[in-house]
């Protein structure tokens, strides 16, 4: 299944794109894509469980599945106010 | 009026704007951009968004002080965008019945804001350093 996933902040600086498309089986969980990206973008791994998963605007937790077509987001610590 | 802006926010008319009948109590945070983080000095602060979450997530924050507070009217503004030390980056007004869940209001929800809208900021140090908050 094809999933939108979105860079914000201080992730996007560092993956140097605003999003990325992956390619990914049937009911892959949140959890599983945090662990995935933790590989391929190195912001992360600093960032380790403090990064949240958005799926279609709403935050989701480890457990969640993603359909094909889903737009995710990478959520870094958030610092609005 | 829940809004997410580039312009400066207008403090009195966005505490204006919650005016109710009914209402004794109105008040209002600011968060201003400070001059010193953690011992350094701020020239200029850069607020992104995923602007369409964070509007939803700002309207839920509304929405809630409404039901846990009794709160009648809130107006809630964010801006983004490039901003010098004095400006506002945030208002929030409440009005209500009375001060008690007006000042209740308005503190929490400037703490689930903080929390839960995905909003970012990035200080830029006069020392030419830069850095994003939380990070």
């Amino acid at each position: 299944m094809k999933i939108r996933v979105l860079l914000f902040a201080s992730v996007r600086q560092s993956a140097g794109g605003d999003e990325m498309t992956l390619d990914l089986p049937e009911g892959t969980t949140a959890g599983e894509i945090l662990e995935m990206l933790r590989e391929r973008i190195p912001a992360l791994e600093g960032l380790s469980g403090r990064i949240k998963l958005a799926v279609g605007e709403e935050f989701v937790g480890p457990d969640h599945r993603l359909q094909e077509g889903d737009v995710a987001a990478l959520i870094p610590p958030m610092s609005g106010g | 009026m829940i809004r997410i802006r580039r312009e400066p926010l207008d403090v009195g008319a966005i505490t204006r704007s919650v005016e109710a009948p009914g209402c004794g109590a109105v008040a209002t945070f600011v968060g201003v951009v400070r001059d010193r983080n953690e011992g350094r000095a701020v020239e200029m602060v850069r607020y992104e968004a995923y602007e369409s979450m964070a509007r939803k997530k700002l309207e839920e924050v509304a929405r809630s002080l409404v039901e846990r507070f009794g709160v009648h009217r809130v107006a809630l503004e964010h801006r983004l965008g490039d901003l010098r030390v004095g400006e506002a980056s945030v208002v929030l007004a409440v009005s209500a019945p009375h001060r008690a869940e007006a000042f209740e209001a308005v503190r929490e929800g400037m703490d689930i804001l903080k929390s839960t809208v995905p909003i970012w900021k990035r200080e830029f140090f006069t020392d030419g350093g830069d850095a994003w908050v939380g990070a």
